[in-house]
């Protein structure tokens, strides 16, 4: 036991947050685990300290392909862990920053927000406008940064392709998607983190064939052909990190 | 969707890979959401989108990053499946989808369910219910192609213990798997290979956390093989 903890401190740990599109399921699948464990009558995971039997759910997403790859490749290397949260703003965030981000002590963090401050306002009245997601991702990434100083920094724009989800209030989706990805390029330079534009790989992908459903299952969720794009171009910037 | 290539995977948890628990989960939403069961058509087409978080998962999607919008990807594997459970399945669950193309790994949870709960398969029915599971599904669809992917196991937490008894045992489960292949013309994945070789490399965790259920890393390692086979020739 004491071998496998100093092997697991070596491991360079990856953490993965952000939205529906990070969580994929997971929160489900762990909420099913935590009801068994109970059943079993084992005691529930603390919150902010990493737990083997929830913390082996990454989800169905780019988190799990993009795990599945690298470990595959690099055996033994990584530690892998989704934090992900389906509905969360960038607010959401920032009220877990601690149990779900600071505490883990992440080596490597990667975030993908920002679509849900846009559509949660357009639906639900409970959005988060570019100004305050500019305020609150700025003063997240220096709690971060100032918890950790050495933590390397993956930032996933938002993106929106056109479908059964987005079209509805597209001419309001567009400009706002957009003015949270010229937050995220300015919020990047400032704490020196690294960009993956989420949007060019699905409007390329799209173009290529002209069918939204090949890379999405609704314009914001992707397809696993989507997660498995997010996924080659995640693993292929974290090798620049 | 009639054009596309529709590839089933069928098996047990290693195939489920967390399938039966979303579905379980997309399910109950829907009631309670007092959409009922809804139509079943319907019902079939929602339960299809899930595909678990394992090797069918990461098949469906590489192929459909590399090769969109030209195949269909379903999953039926259920978790605990033996062979018996697999043909008692297999009209709902296999011929009644019509698939171009369809992928089985089974065989563990025969040898497994003897050594925790009495109720496995032996070696001589797992080949007669198999052989006569494939027979079936040709003579329904005589167009199908089969890949089979070999039962293997690993030696940790779940099996060793009882390890000589899985290693041989699964080895029979494995033999009945080539031979079946070579009967019915199928693809045949070498898992127990491919797992044992992984592990000799670094260490049987790495590839397996229990010995029995892959890790991410040993379903990409699956998948990976898998698509080299598929898309071979």
């Amino acid at each position: 036991m004491k071998g496998n903890k100093i092997d697991m401190a070596d491991k360079i740990r990856i953490l993965f947050t952000g939205d529906s599109i990070t969580d994929t399921s997971r929160t489900e699948l762990v909420e099913g685990m935590t009801k068994m464990m109970a059943a079993m009558g084992e005691r529930p995971g603390m919150p902010g300290v990493a737990n083997p039997r929830t913390d082996r759910i990454l989800g169905a997403g780019y988190v799990a392909v993009a795990a599945s790859i690298l470990t595959c490749e690099e055996p033994g290397k990584y530690e892998i862990l989704n934090r992900g949260i389906a509905g969360n703003r960038i607010v959401d965030l920032d009220a877990r920053i601690k149990n779900d981000c600071i505490n883990l002590k992440p080596d490597v963090l990667s975030i993908l927000v920002g679509i849900n401050g846009v559509a949660h306002d357009a639906v639900l009245q409970n959005g988060v406008d570019a100004e305050k997601f500019e305020r609150v991702y700025d003063s997240w990434l220096t709690e971060i940064k100032k918890a950790l100083p050495d933590i390397k920094i993956i930032m996933m724009t938002p993106y929106l392709l056109r479908g059964p989800v987005s079209e509805q209030h597209w001419d309001y989706f567009v400009p706002q998607t957009a003015l949270r990805c010229e937050v995220i390029l300015r919020l990047a330079e400032k704490h020196g983190a690294t960009v993956i534009d989420t949007q060019k790989i699905f409007t390329d992908a799209y173009e290529q064939t002209g069918n939204v459903f090949d890379w999405t299952q609704d314009g914001v969720h992707p397809s696993p052909a989507g997660h498995m794009l997010m996924a080659r171009k995640w693993i292929e910037t974290f090798k620049t990190l | 969707m009639a054009d596309k290539t529709r590839i089933l995977f069928t098996g047990d948890s290693i195939t489920d890979a967390d399938r039966t628990n979303l579905v379980r989960g997309m399910q109950e939403m829907m009631m309670k959401m007092g959409m009922g069961r809804g139509d079943p058509l319907q019902r079939e087409q929602r339960i299809n989108t899930i595909l678990g978080s394992g090797y069918p998962m990461l098949c469906a999607a590489q192929l459909g990053a590399d090769f969109p919008g030209k195949y269909e990807i379903i999953n039926r594997g259920i978790g605990g499946n033996r062979v018996v459970d697999l043909d008692a399945r297999v009209k709902t669950d296999c011929i009644n989808l019509e698939p171009d193309v369809v992928s089985i790994m089974i065989g563990i949870n025969d040898v497994w369910h003897e050594v925790n709960f009495k109720n496995g398969v032996s070696a001589a029915k797992f080949e007669r219910v198999y052989d006569s599971m494939l027979a079936e599904i040709k003579e329904a669809l005589p167009n199908v192609k089969f890949i089979l992917i070999e039962p293997y196991v690993l030696k940790a937490g779940a099996t060793e213990e009882q390890w000589e008894y899985f290693e041989t045992e699964t080895e029979l489960r494995r033999q009945t798997t080539v031979k079946l292949a070579e009967k019915y013309g199928a693809k045949l994945l070498p898992a127990q290979k491919l797992f044992s070789e992984a592990a000799a490399k670094t260490c049987a965790t790495d590839w397996s956390a229990d010995g029995v259920h892959p890790t991410p890393a040993g379903h990409w390692m699956l998948a990976k093989a898998w698509l080299e086979l598929f898309l071979a020739d």
